[in-house]
């Protein structure tokens, strides 16, 4: 009894939480223009609303076991696609996570969109991506998940095509959204393979023992594909920097720590579908992100476009730790990770949107995003300082942060997993430890550039609006330790969930962990110090030229339909006509023909009756002479004949 | 056979000339006389041929058939030509053309 | 209510008669009148889905003795007034009157020939729900010569500036596929008997008789232990071939399919609508209903030249849309690259596939109207359809970018749209071919899936670069305003359903699921009769 009351309770709540956001979407779309200015104050209440319905829903559901509702969506063959709520410890940590981030982003937009002409479309896709987002992790049918995994794929095109009058913006959504698209593709196909064994996609209900291996493998691949395309892995990671196109707040949001987590977390949801060359290959992926992506973050200048690069390399970080059987670490690191990038992501729009302000008065065009342009920010707005301060710590990876926590737990469980002997898993190993050495070289140059060099520039600046303040307070706070945050709420259920997913930690990582950092800040310090930010390195493209490539490759199809459309056009259509042409010749050579020939045996024959009859007739000329001279030449002839 | 044949080739130049005669002349009354020529071209030959076979009188007497059927046919013939000259004003066979399709 | 599909398919030809009588001069009479009528209908159509129960069996029928003649050496002929409702018609009658009451909104602005033009649509009608309703091959041949004539017309003289060329090929392709398909009534009727018939033999184009090998005369030219073969094949499986180049025509699919683009470009948008979202439906109807149950074994035999066929479609149409530079010459290819997805459905002979093929055809029709409309909403303003014209729309014309996306992301697969539910079962479908009846190969549902790159590509790109970036028009002196009260009466209505059919598919897939099950069971059950 106290169950069903329970589990009813549960689905009424993780039904709220689905559609409020949804509500709020619609009720941004129907808003008229007059009351555009509402639709941030709705629309972030209804937001609040929902973290506190996600809020409660983890306290009622806690670390019992999970809880699945399902309903049939359509059916086919006799199976049925049902659509299905998974609530689960890691999903409804999730939605807890994404309904926090989505509110506060929502409060930080209220002041950094404040001026923006189309309050209305902006915050009704906001809605509607908190919407797919928490569908997404709350969805146990493998379709559904990938209905919402292409919506969300939409609200970010839409979110990053905000402001579309820019070529820039407009060229990054399209961009963005068809190489997830590539990657989705790899999704389907997986889904198919799935499909095709087990003829249900649920996720609770796989049974995997039906499949071969081989199958098995390819599917496991597939999906992998899909979430290289949504978390930006190598090689299709190049569309995340160019994202940055769109509002800052949805950088934070979408491409920082909700949509583009949203591959780590499949990992996680569908981890009992990889095998061992599955789970080698996106170790193996992993790395390579992680390196490129921080390798990156070292040359850009654009605050945005290195915090993208990070982002990249932190989502390959997560990848590799679970391809490399740390999948708890790898989840938690997701979630600091979302919550400490957010962080930086809304600092780093305060940063802008300060400059912006104080630029305003201003003549000249300048960057305002160009840490070359930046400097000495750390007196002048205080409070973003702090907060981003905070943040990096923890992208660093500094003790007492959390992104120090799960980054231990990462390395210690890869340390066991990748066993004393010599293998390629060192390779991983060696490369996880790359990572934790250049992520805080490129932090420390980021802040430095932005908040201790000198500037160029100088101008009088104000701080940011409070909404943002308080929203980039509250997400620094939680990335402080996130133990911290919500003690007040609930002792004993969070922390027995959150301590589930702290094993111990072995010391010596920790301690050769924090040696590597202090070496990499104190190295960074010396090397930045007098350091002057020149042009940017052509050579090192950090996108490995992937935008090259991924340019050329439109290039190479659009040539190629041009040439198909060619075909189509001159050949195909020509064939066609040309049939038609040689119809309508075929038709005038038998007309000529008989006009001509035919109708012309028939005249010929008149025409030669008519000839003959005019010869003989002028030897009937009517005069006697001719008639004998006939006669006699008659007479002859019969003369003649009768005689030879 | 010499004086006949010269006589042969006499009755051949007159039957040729007379021939010659009705063919070339326009006047209907010259034609007629080609045609005297050519009946008298002919009697000289069955004259002639009547040598050959001198116990008969074929020849002899054909040639006196055709003489009295050439007298008749000068006199119808001219008679004709009279009637015709006074209908036609013309004795000249050509321009008899009352038959004749306009053309 | 027991002749309501007669009511149906005969109200607007009664009305098309009672229109003649209506003076020309009476202009906008017409319209009113078209519409009133496509209002009863739907009327009428309600009704029938409230008398509508869901099974696999075929509903609301009517028969009547049509022609019976007795061609004495040739047997008995006999053809009948046979029309019902299955899992597979209902939803293209449905869809049918719904498009053709948008189309006849949309033909409000018709200013030339107004009584021609609309009686020609009213025969239309009647034609199309004929073609739909009809059981009777011979019935069904017959309406669907019939509706060619006034579309022939309808493009001929409403159309764009090459309207001649574009109505004349239209209707001589068309009439290639009908002849091949002539070819095969001919020789089904030489085949088949009528079985109720007792001890005389009557042929027959009884649907359902044809669908049962069993009625298929013993030593007459499509009999199935005949052994005479024409080149490589056998008759039978050359008559199924006949049948699907016929309607592979009226598909259209690849490499016949070069009609369309012209005839979408000049014909004018209700016409255009009407195109895109019904006739093209009859060429996988046709399949559907006739080709497959018929020649369950030349369907076996081909199916991997038909799937082969579908996924060059779905591939070449998307290439030849990506670099189309008209506006509506794009969605013309981007028609071709949906239809090839039926026929790839269609060609797994799965349960998934060919209810995925239903469901897209059904889907494209709402969202190919949509689409069509959308570029006649550009053209009555500019006159113009050229994509390299436009450049941020979307600033200028909020609602309509709005009903653009909608559509654009319908119809390149977006979940929650109907588009999506269809191409992923047809996806399905055909991956699952290999493993359930081994016909289709695994790579063509893999490289079909690059058809939702491709389309993503082609109609992403578009809206950049007409719906983004900064505004202008090449055309001078066009006013740009947003959607008026008509269009946006046609286009609301679209939208809301590829919304509903994308989120709900269940309230489709309930008609659809059972005859799909019963077409799979039955092909493959008289497959085997006929090699067992």
């Amino acid at each position: 009894m106290t169950e069903t009351i329970h589990s009813a309770a549960s689905l009424w709540l993780a039904l709220s939480v689905l559609t409020i956001p949804l509500f709020s979407a619609l009720v941004c779309f129907v808003i008229s223009e007059k009351f555009a200015w509402l639709s941030p104050m709705v629309s972030s209440l209804l937001l609040f609303i929902t973290f506190i319905c996600s809020a409660f829903l983890f306290f009622q559901v806690g670390d019992s076991h999970a809880l699945t509702y399902s309903w049939p969506w359509f059916s086919v063959n006799e199976n049925i696609i049902r659509a299905s709520l998974l609530l689960d410890k890691h999903g409804l940590i999730m939605v807890m996570v994404v309904s926090l981030v989505s509110f506060l982003v929502h409060l930080y937009s209220i002041g950094y969109m404040a001026e923006d002409q189309a309050l209305i479309r902006y915050f009704g896709m906001l809605g509607f991506f908190t919407f797919a987002m928490l569908g997404l992790v709350m969805s146990s049918n493998l379709l559904i998940l990938f209905c919402f995994w292409e919506l969300v794929g939409f609200s970010s095109y839409r979110l990053i095509g905000h402001w579309y009058e820019k070529q820039e913006a407009a060229k990054a959504s399209t961009k963005a959204f068809l190489i997830n698209r590539v990657g989705d593709l790899g999704f389907l196909i997986g889904l198919m393979i799935l499909w095709s064994w087990l003829g249900n996609l649920d996720i609770t209900y796989l049974n995997l023992e039906t499949i071969p291996t081989f199958w098995l493998t390819t599917a496991g691949v597939c999906i992998f594909i899909g979430v290289i395309g949504k978390s930006a892995q190598f090689p299709l990671f190049h569309w995340l920097p160019d994202a940055m196109e769109g509002p800052t707040p949805v950088s934070a949001l979408i491409h920082a720590a909700t949509m583009v987590a949203a591959g780590v977390f499949l990992l996680i949801r569908i981890e009992s579908l990889f095998t061992e060359n599955t789970l080698v290959i996106i170790s193996v992926t992993g790395t390579i992100t992680a390196i490129t992506g921080a390798i990156g973050a070292l040359f850009q200048y654009d605050i945005k476009k290195i915090l993208a690069y990070s982002t990249i390399s932190q989502l390959g970080f997560m990848v590799m730790a679970i391809g490399a059987g740390a999948a708890q670490g790898g989840f938690l690191h997701l979630l600091h990770h979302a919550f400490f990038k957010a962080g930086l992501f809304l600092g780093a729009g305060a940063i802008i949107h300060a400059m912006h302000q104080a630029y305003h008065h201003q003549e000249g065009n300048v960057d305002v995003q160009d840490i070359r342009n930046l400097g000495d920010l750390r007196k002048k707005i205080p409070i973003t300082f702090i907060t981003f301060m905070i943040c990096s710590a923890a992208l660093a990876g500094l003790p007492f942060t959390s992104g120090f926590v799960s980054k231990e737990l990462i390395l210690t469980q890869m340390n066991e997993w990748s066993g004393n002997a010599f293998s390629w898993k060192w390779l991983v190993i060696l490369g996880a430890w790359v990572v934790t050495l250049l992520t805080p070289v490129y932090t420390f140059r980021m802040v430095w550039f932005i908040f201790f060099a000198k500037s160029k520039h100088n101008v009088e600046m104000v701080e940011v609006p409070i909404v943002m303040r308080l929203s980039m307070f509250v997400i620094s706070m939680s990335s402080l330790a996130l133990l911290i945050t919500f003690k007040p709420f609930h002792i004993l259920t969070i922390i027995n969930v959150l301590m589930s997913l702290y094993p111990n930690t072995s010391h010596l990582i920790t301690l050769l962990s924090t040696l590597i950092l202090l070496i990499a800040l104190v190295s960074a310090f010396f090397m930045y110090k007098n350091y002057e930010l020149k042009d940017q390195n052509k050579f090192l493209t950090p996108n490995l030229y992937l935008d090259w490539l991924s340019d050329y490759a439109f290039k190479l199809v659009l040539q190629f339909a041009i040439l198909v459309h060619w075909f189509d056009r001159k050949v195909i259509d020509k064939i066609i006509n040309g049939l038609t042409y040689l119809q309508v010749g075929i038709a005038h050579v038998t007309g000529w023909s008989d006009r001509y020939l035919v109708d012309g045996v028939v005249n010929g024959m008149a025409y030669s009756a008519k000839g003959i009859g005019s010869v003989t007739r002028s030897l009937a000329n009517g005069k006697i002479q001719s008639y004998l001279l006939w006669a006699m030449a008659g007479l002859l002839i019969f003369i003649l004949w009768i005689l030879y | 056979m010499s004086d006949h044949t010269l006589l042969f080739a006499l009755g051949a130049f007159l039957f040729s000339a007379g021939l010659l005669i009705v063919l070339t002349k326009k006047n209907a009354i010259m034609i007629l006389l080609g045609i005297e020529l050519m009946l008298n071209a002919s009697n000289l030959n069955l004259i002639l041929f009547n040598r050959q076979n001198p116990t008969t009188y074929e020849g002899q007497f054909f040639a006196l058939f055709v003489i009295l059927v050439a007298v008749c046919e000068a006199a119808v013939g001219i008679a004709i030509i009279l009637k015709a000259y006074h209908y036609f004003h013309t004795s000249v066979p050509d321009q008899f053309s009352d038959l004749k399709e306009r053309n | 209510m027991r002749h309501l599909l007669s009511y149906l398919i005969f109200t607007p030809l009664l009305a098309a008669v009672v229109g003649l009588l209506i003076p020309a001069t009476q202009k906008n009479t017409f319209r009113v009148f078209a519409l009133l009528i496509s209002i009863i209908q739907i009327v009428i159509m309600v009704l029938i889905a409230l008398h509508y129960e869901h099974h696999d069996g075929i509903q609301l029928s009517e028969r009547l003795p049509w022609i019976s003649m007795d061609l004495g050496q040739w047997g008995t002929m006999k053809a009948e007034y046979f029309v019902a409702l299955d899992g597979l018609s209902f939803p293209m009658v449905a869809l049918s009157v719904a498009i053709i009451s948008i189309a006849v909104i949309s033909s409000w602005t018709i200013e030339k020939n107004q009584k021609g033009y609309f009686i020609l649509m009213l025969i239309l009608n009647g034609a199309i729900m004929g073609s739909f309703c009809a059981l009777d091959f011979l019935l069904f041949y017959v309406f669907f010569e019939f509706l060619l004539l006034p579309m022939y017309f309808l493009i001929g003289i409403w159309g764009g500036p090459r309207r001649e060329h574009a109505s004349i090929k239209f209707f001589l392709y068309t009439l290639l596929g009908s002849i091949l398909i002539l070819i095969v009534i001919i020789a089904l009727y030489l085949s088949f008997q009528d079985p109720t018939s007792g001890k005389v033999l009557v042929h027959t184009f009884n649907m359902l008789h044809m669908q049962n090998p069993e009625n298929i005369i013993p030593g007459s030219i499509l009999s199935i232990d005949s052994t005479d073969l024409l080149g490589p094949y056998s008759y039978r499986l050359w008559a199924f071939l006949l049948l699907f180049i016929g309607f592979a025509i009226k598909l259209p699919a690849v490499p016949l399919h070069t009609w369309l683009p012209d005839a979408h470009v000049e014909a004018p948008t209700p016409i255009s609508v009407i195109l895109a979202a019904l006739l093209l439906k009859f060429g996988a109807y046709g399949l559907l209903r006739f080709a497959y149950p018929i020649f369950p074994d030349g369907a076996i035999y081909f199916s991997w030249l038909v799937g082969f066929v579908g996924v060059v479609s779905i591939i070449y149409g998307a290439l030849n849309a990506l670099s189309s530079k008209d506006l509506k010459r794009l969605i013309a290819y981007s028609s071709v690259s949906h239809m090839g997805f039926v026929l790839l459905g269609l060609a797994s002979i799965t349960v998934e596939g060919v209810t995925g093929a239903v469901y897209q055809m059904f889907s494209h029709g709402i969202i190919s109207a949509m689409l069509f409309l959308i570029t006649g909403v550009l053209y009555d303003r500019t006159h113009d359809r050229l994509i390299a014209n436009y450049s941020g729309l979307a600033s200028k014309m909020k609602v309509f970018t709005g009903f653009v996306l909608i559509a654009f992301f319908a119809s390149l697969g977006l979940p929650g749209l109907a588009g999506f539910i269809g191409e992923v079962m047809i996806l399905f479908g055909a991956f699952l071919s290999q493993k359930a009846n081994g016909l289709l190969p695994i790579w063509m549902a893999i490289v079909a899936t690059f058809g939702l790159l491709l389309g993503a590509g082609y109609y992403l790109w578009t809206i950049q670069r007409m719906f983004y970036g900064p505004f202008s028009v090449k055309i001078p002196a066009a006013e740009m305003n947003d959607l008026n009260h008509r269009e946006y009466v046609m286009l609301l209505p679209l939208a809301m359903a590829a919304l509903f059919f994308g989120v709900l598919p269940q309230t489709l897939l309930n008609f659809i699921n059972p005859f799909a099950q019963q077409f799979v069971e039955a092909l493959f059950k008289s497959a085997s009769f006929i090699n067992p």
